[in-house]
């Protein structure tokens, strides 16, 4: 298709037609300076797009049965984590997080080992600072036993579900800050410690059966559940790393194995089973969502430690890195609490 | 086999088996030495990288170890509770290679400042220090007075900077070099 462009142009004139945006140069032609023909990516999947993930955070954790306080950053372009100091209200060990677009929240936190309780403090994640704690965040049931929960959280990051060792699930309003009891989760299941929870753009999905048995999946929309009918072996000790992709990456087994799943986030099918970890048997994993790559943070392999590896969406290469990207400010830690963070958001709720 | 600490920078290469990774050094397993070219890396025994590491910063007298995936003698106490883990204590052999292994990282970490410092003033005089500590509670102190890396609470308590009315360490620990 022919256009006819501006007859008399001076440096400077733009002309906007169908197939694109154009510029009068100096050198007397017309130069192309957008494209209209481009999708916007966040009208095509705002799941993916509404935000983008750029860094991320991992708060809290424990070493033998010292809990710790500091907060580590993931700067993702870069693979670079920085320690941000003691700047959580107080440690966190076998705890699990949620997140908005602006706070970290890391619940039952405690200074004392294993760290059980209704606690959850917070951290600004624009500003990185610790926030005076409200008691409103707090859960409303005191986990038990080793206190380990696990979080789902919806695709616009307004709720996040919780459960521990306990029958009831609670639900914290992203927006408001409110935490709130939640039911048992349809038929629900046993209450039980250490638990894997990952979530997709629609569902949300709970497995353990170390102590107590779940299987289950939320749907978002309807805050309907139903049973997950999932086979990936992770026993709750064995975390998952969600993405926005569709799937998850999910340990097939408990303390301690190698092996990893890649399970659909819709279905709760298996899409690979052969995948493995870089650095051999681990479990109460620290894993980090990002863009289009995710991190481990740290897990147990029979001590605490600072293993660092990058999952990578596209290729499902796992591969271990080093001493820029792994945490510091302790000798290792596992079972902390992750969140992600956006420098551009393309979407509101 | 041979056994090694090393500080990769950004990617470690998927030929090397990363065991455990402590205060920016990874100790790892390496067949093959070419991939450790101008890579920071010290030679370590294998007790040290089989054993040792699973006891770095450990200030109790033992380490909890699942006994079905180590192959150890299940604690029955554990065991009636439904619990797999059991205590593996330190023996003099596992003691000496923790705090050796802890003094190379340590004396590797205070290396890798000063060589980015043109005044090397007290270097000598720390990696001596370094090589002085004899027990892994002398060497977490001084790591945490000289490179940051906080001790456990563990130690705090028996060092009396644990407040048990507040739960909480006393004093704001700070992250940042003492040299």
């Amino acid at each position: 298709m022919a256009f006819d462009f501006p007859s008399s142009p001076s440096a400077g004139t733009q002309f906007l037609n169908i197939s694109g945006i154009y510029l009068y140069d100096n050198s007397g032609s017309w130069t192309t300076i957008g494209d209209t023909l481009t999708s916007n990516p966040f009208g095509l999947n705002p799941f993916k797009y509404r935000s983008i993930y750029t860094r991320g955070y991992v708060s809290g954790g424990y070493k033998d049965t010292s809990p710790w306080r500091n907060v580590n950053r993931t700067v993702h372009y870069t693979d670079t984590t920085t320690n941000l100091g003691d700047i959580m209200d107080q440690a966190a060990a076998y705890t699990d997080g949620s997140f908005n677009d602006y706070y970290q929240y890391i619940y039952a936190s405690s200074p004392s080992w294993p760290g059980t309780g209704s606690y959850t403090s917070s951290i600004n994640m624009q500003t990185e600072v610790g926030r005076t704690h409200s008691s409103s965040w707090d859960l409303t049931q005191n986990m038990t036993q080793y206190g380990d929960v696990g979080v789902v959280i919806n695709s616009n990051l307004t709720m996040a579900w919780i459960i521990g060792n306990q029958t009831l699930f609670d639900k914290h309003n992203l927006v408001t800050e409110i935490m709130y009891s939640a039911g048992t989760g349809g038929s629900g299941g046993t209450a039980g410690d250490f638990v894997a929870a990952w979530y997709g753009e629609r569902y949300g999905w709970i497995k353990h059966s170390y102590e107590g048995n779940r299987n289950l999946k939320l749907e978002f929309s309807t805050e309907t559940w139903s049973s997950g009918g999932l086979t990936v072996g992770t026993d709750g000790w064995g975390k998952a790393l969600p993405t926005k992709d569709g799937y998850a990456y999910v340990k097939n087994g408990g303390n301690i194995v190698n092996g990893i799943y890649k399970v659909n986030d819709t279905t709760g099918s298996n899409i690979r089973t052969d995948l493995t970890a870089p650095d051999g048997n681990a479990g109460e994993e620290n894993y980090q969502t990002g863009q289009n790559w995710g991190y481990c943070l740290g897990h147990y392999n029979g001590a605490q430690n600072n293993n660092t590896y990058k999952v990578t969406h596209a290729t499902d290469a796992l591969v271990s890195l080093g001493a820029t990207s792994q945490p510091k400010g302790h000798d290792g830690m596992s079972s902390a609490a992750t969140s992600s963070a956006s420098s551009q958001f393309l979407g509101g709720f | 086999m041979s056994f090694y600490i090393a500080k990769f920078k950004r990617y470690i290469p998927q030929n090397i088996k990363v065991i455990a990774s402590f205060d920016g050094y990874s100790v790892i397993e390496c067949t093959d030495y070419s991939l450790l070219t101008d890579i920071q890396h010290e030679e370590i025994t294998e007790h040290e990288a089989t054993v040792a590491w699973k006891f770095y910063g450990e200030a109790r007298p033992y380490r909890s170890a699942y006994s079905d995936v180590e192959g150890l003698e299940p604690d029955p106490d554990q065991l009636a509770k439904g619990k797999r883990k059991t205590k593996v204590y330190f023996t003099m052999e596992i003691y000496q290679s923790t705090v050796l292994l802890m003094k190379r990282i340590f004396k590797r970490n205070v290396q890798d400042i000063f060589s980015e410092r043109e005044d090397k003033t007290l270097e000598s005089e720390i990696l001596s220090f370094i090589d002085s500590l004899e027990t892994i509670r002398d060497i977490s102190y001084h790591r945490e007075r000289l490179l940051g890396t906080e001790m456990s609470k563990s130690q705090l308590k028996e060092l009396f900077l644990w407040d048990d009315e507040t739960n909480s360490r006393i004093g704001r620990h700070q992250f940042t070099l003492g040299f």
